[in-house]
């Protein structure tokens, strides 16, 4: 059952002091040297900016690093030996908006549906997620179109709303409500007019979106755009194929699995992430390359977007973060692909 | 890091040079040595790649400018491994502990008495790290 | 002032396209504050064209063999024809120099820009934009929000635009000129004096440090290489080579190889590098790419007398070699 509170700015401290005895790692949005907005672990409050744009790089790689020890392995004296040392800390993802909460919900399917792959899954269990309402969008951001709310609280344990002197806090799941006791002292009672606080700002947010569209209909037709390799040739001929759209997508989850020899009869393997942009994503042993145009390779990323895991999970695995348009060396725009197949849906269903 | 892996010694026209490497490897056995059939086949991404993995020293020996068996090998690798010493230096890496030297293919101890110079440097340069380490 | 180079370039390429021929220019994305390179195969699409103070792409990367063989028909026999400023210019005959394009089949148009705009600077004054636009030396651009707001131009402009190095190039096709005299009083008001490379000014510690900490940033997602027009090895690069027993470079992230990948691109890269910046540019993690660059291409200045762009007939210094010269 959602209960709300009121936790007022003052006390963010000391809900920051309780958590961390439960979660040692405090993971949140801040700014490094430069003044650019990133994810770093908070120790001090002073050091959460919670009234920047979002972070060019995802939170996910907290729960799916860059590059990561699977096991150790070693052949001494004929003997096989495999020796998995990983120990995953318990951390708190704080303030997280609705598009990088949506973005966990798909990266959970993704992990644990028909597979359950233990280091992501050790990891999310560990972690604490406290999800924040959106009040500041970038002129890139879309979330709207794709089905997600700025002030929607699905995916987070703990969700926290701005009232201006204080956060509303909602304890959303289990793991939330086990620790509401330890916060008895900070929690205030919300008051009636708190109800449209979310309303107020998700309309708020929503007016200083710089577009929306509708993408109802494109899963429809989808299919028989495949074959319109015009439509793609637009963007891919500009495209130069560098991977950066991927690896600073939330929902990006390809990777690849290299052996390392550390001396002649042991060694670890690791796996790092992987894009589907690069020539030897594709590359079969036999020499063979069904995806060797840059064409195909993003026509394949667009329909992974907005097709594939639609069938494959029945969500669409983009979130409208925008964070692909922002980091993109050309400057490919992924709303301009996404209302060009809209168009062409609607007018193959004609 | 304490530097103890070992020292790469890249040479040229090997069957020539047989009475060079003899006391090369009776005076120093933790030396590797190996064939390059010209010091312009040389690529300056195997030193890179030996410096950064750990490699003591990397040494070049190539022959005299007019002293090439393929006529101009060695004249293209002079440009080339001074630029890749600069590049070194250029990441803040020891250029020192990359060396090339210039030899006829007959002598025997000036390139001794050259080498005996780079390992007493190397040797320098590592108790200065080793040093350093420990403060 | 740029408005009337759009239109003159625009009337001019519909004078000169004619069938089986590629255009390489710009157009607006969307986004107000960037303008994405745009290929164009037929003459209607000329009018989408737009030139202004956030064209910041170097187009000459389109121009290698294996970007072509992208974009055109397999069996073209019509020209290419690019909108280039001058300082893209200069990778443009770099390539020529290489061979990498035939110099037959292009066609330059080169206009005087008026100074790039650099998206980064511009975001930290003003915030997220709904529109931007640029008269003379004044940016009008309106918030999110709806707020309006006025700043000068030579505040946001790029570092690079602020050195005034717009040089005329060696050659050109067709060369629009913007205003002389305001283009003299630009580069005398921006000049800054030179700077050494910071290898000139650290000691070999604090050097360490520097480069350390830059690249254990990396991520290594290749954008720095795929936007290089002087990287041109592009499918046969050697940092692609499938998993050999003994690889040249490990997959995994960590400063080591991060070290050993920039090294290597490094070293086959500067002879050729023109100074464009794409590289620190398109790096997702704001990695300081030019300290290096800037030191190497002084050294091949003094050694050799070359720098890289500005001709097309001398070769680069690593093709040639000259008896008597005793370096190292």
């Amino acid at each position: 059952m959602e209960e709300q509170y009121r936790l007022f700015k003052n006390d963010l401290n000391k809900f920051l002091e309780i958590l961390r005895k439960s979660y040692p790692k405090i993971i949140g949005p801040s700014l490094d040297s430069e003044e650019k907005e990133i994810f770093k672990e908070i120790t001090n409050v002073n050091e959460l900016k919670l009234d920047r744009t979002i972070p060019l790089k995802p939170p996910k790689e907290f729960l799916f690093p860059q590059s990561e020890e699977l096991f150790k392995f070693s052949f001494k004296e004929r003997k096989f030996d495999l020796k998995d040392e990983n120990f995953f800390e318990k951390q708190v993802l704080f303030a997280l908006r609705p598009c990088d909460l949506t973005a966990i919900k798909y990266t959970d399917t993704f992990f644990t549906s028909n597979f359950i792959d233990v280091y992501y899954s050790a990891k999310r269990e560990n972690s604490l997620i406290i999800g924040i309402a959106c009040e500041y969008p970038s002129n890139k951001c879309f979330c709207t179109s794709m089905g997600v709310s700025p002030v929607s609280s699905k995916g987070s344990d703990i969700f926290l709303t701005n009232g201006g002197t204080f956060f509303l806090v909602e304890f959303l799941t289990e793991k939330a409500l086990s620790m509401r006791e330890q916060f008895a002292g900070l929690l205030k009672e919300a008051s009636l007019e708190d109800a449209t606080l979310k309303n107020r700002i998700e309309k708020r947010t929503r007016s200083l979106l710089l577009e929306e569209f509708d993408l109802g209909k494109v899963g429809e037709g989808i299919e028989r755009i495949y074959e319109k390799e015009e439509l793609f040739r637009k963007y891919s001929d500009t495209c130069v194929m560098c991977g950066a759209c991927t690896f600073d997508c939330p929902t990006c989850t390809c990777f690849d699995v290299s052996d390392k020899f550390l001396d002649k009869d042991s060694g670890k393997r690791y796996r790092t992430w992987d894009s589907c942009s690069f020539y030897n994503f594709s590359l079969h042993a036999s020499g063979y390359n069904p995806r060797s145009r840059k064409v195909e390779r993003l026509r394949q990323r667009i329909m992974h977007k907005f097709n594939y895991t639609v069938k494959q999970f029945n969500l669409w695995s983009c979130v409208g973060c925008g964070r692909c348009i922002a980091v993109c060396p050309v400057g490919i725009n992924i709303k301009s692909i996404a209302k060009d197949l809209q168009r062409e849906a609607s007018n193959e269903n004609k | 890091m304490a530097r103890e892996g070992l020292t790469y010694l890249f040479l040229c026209r090997i069957d020539k040079r047989k009475k060079l490497i003899e006391k090369i490897r009776n005076k120093y056995p933790h030396i590797k040595i190996v064939d390059v059939i010209c010091s312009g086949r040389f690529n300056p991404a195997y030193a890179f790649k030996l410096l950064n993995s750990g490699a003591n020293g990397v040494i070049v020996l190539g022959c005299d400018p007019a002293d090439c068996q393929y006529r101009e090998g060695n004249l293209v690798a002079e440009r080339r491994l001074f630029l890749a010493k600069k590049t070194l230096s250029c990441f803040g890496l020891d250029a020192e502990r990359f060396q090339v030297i210039w030899h006829k293919v007959n002598e025997v101890n000036p390139v001794l008495s050259e080498i005996s110079r780079f390992m007493n440097e190397i040797n320098i340069i590592n108790e200065k790290e080793g040093s350093m380490e420990k403060k | 002032m740029i408005v009337e180079i759009e239109e003159n370039v625009k009337k001019l390429l519909k004078k000169l396209f004619k069938e089986n021929d590629i255009i390489i220019s710009y157009r607006n994305s969307g986004i107000p504050e960037i303008t994405t390179p745009f290929i164009i195969r037929s003459k209607n699409e000329i009018d989408y064209i737009s030139i202004d103070n956030f064209c910041v792409n170097n187009l000459s990367v389109y121009l290698s063999k294996f970007q072509q063989s992208e974009i055109r028909m397999p069996v073209n026999k019509g020209r290419v024809i690019v909108t280039a400023k001058p300082c893209d210019t200069k990778s443009i005959i770099q390539m020529i120099s290489d061979e990498q394009i035939d110099k037959d089949k292009l066609i330059l148009v080169v206009y005087e820009c008026d100074g790039i705009i650099d998206t980064k600077r511009l975001k930290r004054v003003t915030g997220e934009l709904r529109q931007i636009s640029v008269s003379d030396d004044e940016v009008n651009f309106t918030k999110l929000s709806g707020e309006d707001g006025k700043i000068s131009l030579h505040t946001v402009l790029r570092d690079k635009c602020l050195e005034g190095s717009c040089d005329v190039p060696y050659f050109f096709d067709y060369y629009f000129v913007g205003n002389e005299k305001r283009f003299k009083e630009r580069i005398k008001k921006r000049s800054r004096p030179h700077q050494l490379p910071v290898q000139n000014l650290k000691n070999k510690a604090e050097l360490k440090r520097i480069v350390e900490e830059e690249l254990s940033k990396c991520i290594r997602c290749n954008a720095c290489r795929n936007i290089c027009p002087a990287c041109f090895c592009s499918e046969r690069c050697i940092f692609d080579k499938p998993k050999l027993p003994v690889g040249f470079i490990e997959k995994e992230v960590n400063l080591s190889e991060n070290l050993l990948y920039h090294l290597i691109r490094f070293y086959h890269v500067f002879p050729n590098c023109t100074g464009c910046g794409e590289c620190e540019r398109v790096c997702p993690q704001g990695i300081k790419l030019s300290l290096f660059y800037k030191y190497i291409n002084e050294i091949l200045v003094k050694e050799f007398g070359f720098s890289a762009g500005s001709t097309d007939s001398v070769r680069q210094p690593l093709l040639s070699y000259r008896l008597g010269e005793d370096l190292v």
